[in-house]
């Protein structure tokens, strides 16, 4: 800028958001959110025949859920908003790219949104496994089967994940939905460090020993 | 790409649950997210273990306690998806600009815009923006005088700006597009004015990008990191 250092100058104060996320999840009754089939059917609408009410449904479903996920990775409210935004354009767009038989239509979400979360907040170079890659394709068979099968999976993690006990599911959520070390969670736990991180791996290994019993 | 050797000899040491959760859930920064990938690439059992983790992360999102939007709506989505699905010239960009010409800009304007390094025949893409958050770019006029400072300010069709507060007046008058705040809507050849201590959020208008030029006194007090970044570009 060529102004004299001395010089008085405009200025734009940025404000802190309001209020700070506290991370508490919210335990929907059952009924209120959409199932896994319903979510295929909106992505499958927009892929087919570019259904706007499909994509109102997803907007009004993940938008806050995916604007709660930035802001409690720090995200300001307007950046947070931003990126959902963004978030939709992509389902919107590559909504033909979903494939039910790889991913569940929750976990398809999930990286979409994280993917851009990456992209437009951090803005560096992330190393990504592609996973269009066909030499990369572990399930050679593609069914209708398979994606029933991924549904019904996605289904029953959410049920398992209401099952874990309080203390792991709350690690998990901040292992997932804060931007913090696992070392900041072990200081704000008060647990050691290894046991936060041994605490994490049994809740992942109990949600798969739930998953592989049904 | 995955290499051969992925098929004849599997890793028989792996990623820990809580390097994949960093990963799967964007965390890890660049070394680790590329030292991952690149085991990934190798071993067809942490795939499946990052499949599940994402599965896992897909739940947990469904399960958060949604916020809800403020700024956006579901017509600023589709906006958007027009503006990018339309090619050329509108493209939510201000359609004078991108027409070649700029009717939009007042004369008295004219000769700042010339002085810009791409010169007068450039269109608004090509004139020095410098980011200032997702959506919002300036560029800083050379103005003498000890009391206000010039600047242009674009915030692109339908994004949100930055929300901040005043130290002094600011003076806003909107030349291509639109934005709304917390005081209302201003159009092309409005002026929005900001005092001392008051605090809004504009969001540009989805017809168009909105360019204004922006004048602003007082002394300059920046907080966050947004204010960090515009404090830098003062001391270029
Ligand atoms: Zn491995």
């Amino acid at each position: 800028m060529r102004l004299d250092p001395g010089l008085s100058v405009g200025q734009w104060l940025v404000v802190p958001p309001a209020m700070p996320f506290n991370g508490a999840m919210q335990r929907e009754t059952p009924g209120t959110a959409p199932n896994e089939a319903v979510l295929n059917e909106w992505i499958g609408a927009i892929a087919e025949r570019r259904d706007r009410a499909a994509l109102a449904a997803l907007f009004d479903h993940y938008g806050p859920r995916i604007k709660a996920y930035l802001m409690h990775r720090g995200s300001d409210e307007a950046t947070a908003e931003e990126v959902v935004q963004e978030v939709m354009v992509t389902l919107w767009r590559r909504a033909e790219t979903f494939d039910p038989t790889r991913a569940s239509a929750t976990t398809w979400v999930f990286t979409v949104a994280r993917n851009k979360r990456v992209d437009l907040i951090r803005r560096e170079k992330r190393p990504a496994l592609d996973p269009d890659d066909p030499t990369l394709q572990d399930q050679p068979e593609r069914s209708a089967d398979l994606s029933l099968e991924l549904r019904q999976d996605a289904e029953r993690l959410r049920n398992a994940l209401q099952t874990l006990p309080e203390e792991q599911r709350s690690l998990l959520h901040r292992a997932f939905f804060e931007d913090k070390a696992h070392s900041a969670i072990a200081a704000e736990t008060g647990l050691p460090l290894g046991t936060v991180k041994s605490r994490i791996r049994l809740a992942m290994a109990r949600l798969r020993t739930q998953l592989q019993d049904a | 790409m995955a290499s051969e050797h992925a098929a004849t000899s599997l890793p028989r040491s792996h990623l820990s649950d809580d390097r994949l959760i960093d990963y799967a859930s964007g965390a890890a920064d660049e070394a680790l997210a590329l030292l991952v990938a690149s085991h990934l690439d190798y071993c067809p059992d942490c795939r499946k273990r990052l499949a599940e983790i994402e599965a896992v992360g897909g739940a947990l999102l469904d399960s958060l306690a949604p916020a809800p939007l403020e700024c956006i709506t579901l017509d600023s989505v589709l906006a958007r998806i027009e503006a990018e699905e339309t090619p050329g010239e509108s493209a939510g960009r201000c359609r004078d600009a991108r027409s070649g010409g700029r009717d939009w800009l007042p004369g008295p304007l004219k000769p700042y815009v010339e002085e810009f390094p791409a010169g007068a025949a450039a269109t608004v893409e090509d004139w020095p923006w410098t980011s200032l958050a997702r959506g919002t770019d300036m560029i800083d006029l050379p103005v003498s005088g000890r009391c206000f400072s010039a600047l242009l300010l674009r915030v692109r069709a339908g994004a949100v700006g930055p929300r901040h507060g005043h130290r002094g007046n600011e003076l806003v008058l909107v030349m291509c597009g639109s934005f709304a705040d917390e005081t209302g809507t201003y159009q092309r050849g409005d002026i929005a004015q900001n005092g001392p201590g008051s605090e809004h959020r504009p969001v540009a208008g989805t017809e168009s990008d909105c360019i204004c030029l922006v004048i602003m006194d007082g002394p300059m007090r920046l907080a966050g990191p947004f204010g960090r970044l515009l404090s830098a570009l003062w001391q270029r």
